[in-house]
């Protein structure tokens, strides 16, 4: 398996699993806690993320240096582009969504972790279109 | 459905059986993205097919080929 790919995995797996903590734990709270609460829940997401991905990444990369070393080809290049350019759209759409449910009563900190919920969606649908490339090949 | 194929794997062998990792070396390609040529999975780029043949001292259509 590239490298990349396994990293698309790592990334894409902690994403899922910290921010699908993080947003579950607003969603079954209502947003009924005081703000604090989610803020703090917010930064341990981003440090718990951060450092999971980080850990993971050092590991796979000490597990198969010379792949780590490689730069990026042609095809690493091919596949990135085409992840994003799935990506961006979804991205795009969802801050939209996000920017119309103003009229749905929704509050500047209601609309502040959508966004975030947005680009965390578009990060997974990023992540999962490029191991979908490695895995088709192209 | 009419698509690419290529000798590489066989030119490979050819060549003191080559590894992917050399082969991608030789020309600035990854040994994954050698072994998705060599699968048929992945069409590299003209100037990647142009130095793959050029590596084993052959003309690109006797590397690369189009099967209809």
């Amino acid at each position: 398996m590239p490298f990349k790919e396994k990293i698309a995995w790592i990334s894409v797996v902690t994403t899922i699993l910290v921010w699908g903590g993080f947003f579950g734990f607003m969603l079954t709270t209502g947003g009924k806690l005081h703000g604090a609460v989610y803020f703090t829940g917010f930064i341990a997401a981003v440090i718990v993320q951060t450092i999971l991905a980080t850990g993971a990444a050092i590991v796979t990369a000490a597990l198969a240096p010379a792949d780590a070393g490689a730069g990026s080809d042609e095809r690493d290049r091919d596949i990135a582009r085409r992840a994003y350019a799935l990506a961006y759209p979804v991205l795009i759409g969802l801050v939209f969504c996000v920017a119309g449910s103003v009229h749905l009563g929704f509050d500047r900190i209601d609309m502040a972790y959508a966004i975030m919920g947005a680009i965390v969606i578009a990060e997974i649908v990023h992540y999962a279109a490029q191991i979908a490339g490695y895995r088709r090949g192209n | 459905m009419a698509r690419v194929v290529n000798q590489v794997r066989t030119l490979r062998f050819l060549a003191g059986e080559m590894t992917q990792a050399e082969l991608g070396e030789k020309i600035g390609l990854t040994r994954q993205t050698i072994a998705a040529i060599e699968q048929g999975k992945y069409s590299p780029s003209l100037e990647a097919a142009f130095r793959i043949a050029q590596v084993f001292g052959k003309p690109l259509e006797e590397v690369f080929s189009w099967e209809a």
